[in-house]
């Protein structure tokens, strides 16, 4: 194999493709698992759980994460930038870094969704991510009391 | 049917933060600190006893030293464990505990003694220097066979 062999593309269910130096996508269990499973002469992986618009974001952290002598500032900068997006963009690239097994890009998401949470008082929390309040108004007393200590 | 009582649903976004797989909640709650853990109870139906089943737990020097609160540490103390107790289900495989102003108070055995028979696999106490009545461990908690501790106290 000439260079060629370096390069592996993953395929989305959208039929959008990603060529990926094979050290970037070596580091990824599931992409190992089928790299070594399959005679990958083709090099063409699918990936029928993702989409080309959520992979699009997962691909530009692995090169930014995998770049040579980027220094830990930078990638804290990156980091602020690209969770710069909506809870249902960071639901998708949840679910894609964990079919792909990357627990450092779930951690990342995870820590995403604690900050978006963490101080704000609940009926911001409610507004900001859509969940109805399905208590009636005794029941949402009842709950208060139950957890008084809380909501002191 | 449209739903009563509930203004402009079909504008508010989806709800994802409900729709998270459960061990991802798990692990969001774990990391907030435990009243805030508590408080999102009441965001709907849902969420109403999902910390009750988180298998780590936090009580840290924020839950006790409010500035507006004047009720003593120690008596705090005995009324969150006992709420935390009577309300959670399952069991608790960590549980840290972080009190500089705690006085005698027997609780925290009862408290240990019910974590030595829920699972207990790590425990960290932070607690103050006692001469007299150093706090003395319940001997239940030596039959945990798969028991971390970890003390150290405020001199």
């Amino acid at each position: 194999m000439m260079s060629l062999g370096k390069l592996i593309t993953l395929k989305t269910n959208d039929n959008e493709e990603f060529k990926l130096d094979k050290t970037v996508a070596v580091k990824l269990e599931i992409i190992k698992n089928i790299v070594q499973d399959v005679d990958c002469t083709s090099n063409v992986i699918p990936l029928p759980n993702i989409d080309g618009k959520t992979m699009t974001k997962v691909v530009k952290y692995w090169k930014k994460h995998s770049e040579e002598g980027v220094t830990e500032v930078q990638l804290k900068n990156f980091d602020q930038d690209f969770l710069k997006m909506s809870h249902s963009e960071l639901h998708d690239v949840h679910l894609a870094a964990k079919y792909l097994d990357d627990n450092q890009l779930k951690e990342v998401i995870i820590q995403e969704f604690l900050d978006r949470i963490k101080g704000k008082p609940i009926e911001e929390i409610r507004e900001v991510f859509g969940i109805v309040n399905d208590y009636t108004p005794e029941e949402e007393e009842e709950v208060r009391r139950e957890n008084a200590w809380a909501f002191e | 049917m449209p739903l009563k009582g509930r203004r402009r649903c079909r504008s508010l976004p989806p709800d994802i933060l409900s729709n998270l797989p459960d061990n991802i909640i798990d692990v969001i709650l774990m990391h907030l600190p435990c009243k805030d853990a508590m408080r999102t109870s009441i965001l709907s139906k849902k969420w109403r006893y999902h910390w009750c089943r988180l298998t780590e737990l936090t009580l840290d020097q924020s839950h006790w030293s409010t500035k507006e609160d004047l009720l003593d540490p120690t008596v705090k103390f005995s009324k969150i464990v006992y709420q935390l107790l009577t309300l959670h289900e399952g069991p608790i495989n960590k549980f840290t505990i972080n009190i500089a102003e705690l006085r005698s108070c027997p609780e925290i055995d009862f408290f240990i003694y019910f974590l030595s028979r829920n699972g207990i696999q790590h425990l960290v106490l932070h607690l103050p220097r006692n001469e007299d009545e150093l706090n003395i461990l319940p001997s239940s908690l030596f039959t945990c066979s798969r028991l971390k501790c970890s003390f150290s106290s405020f001199c």
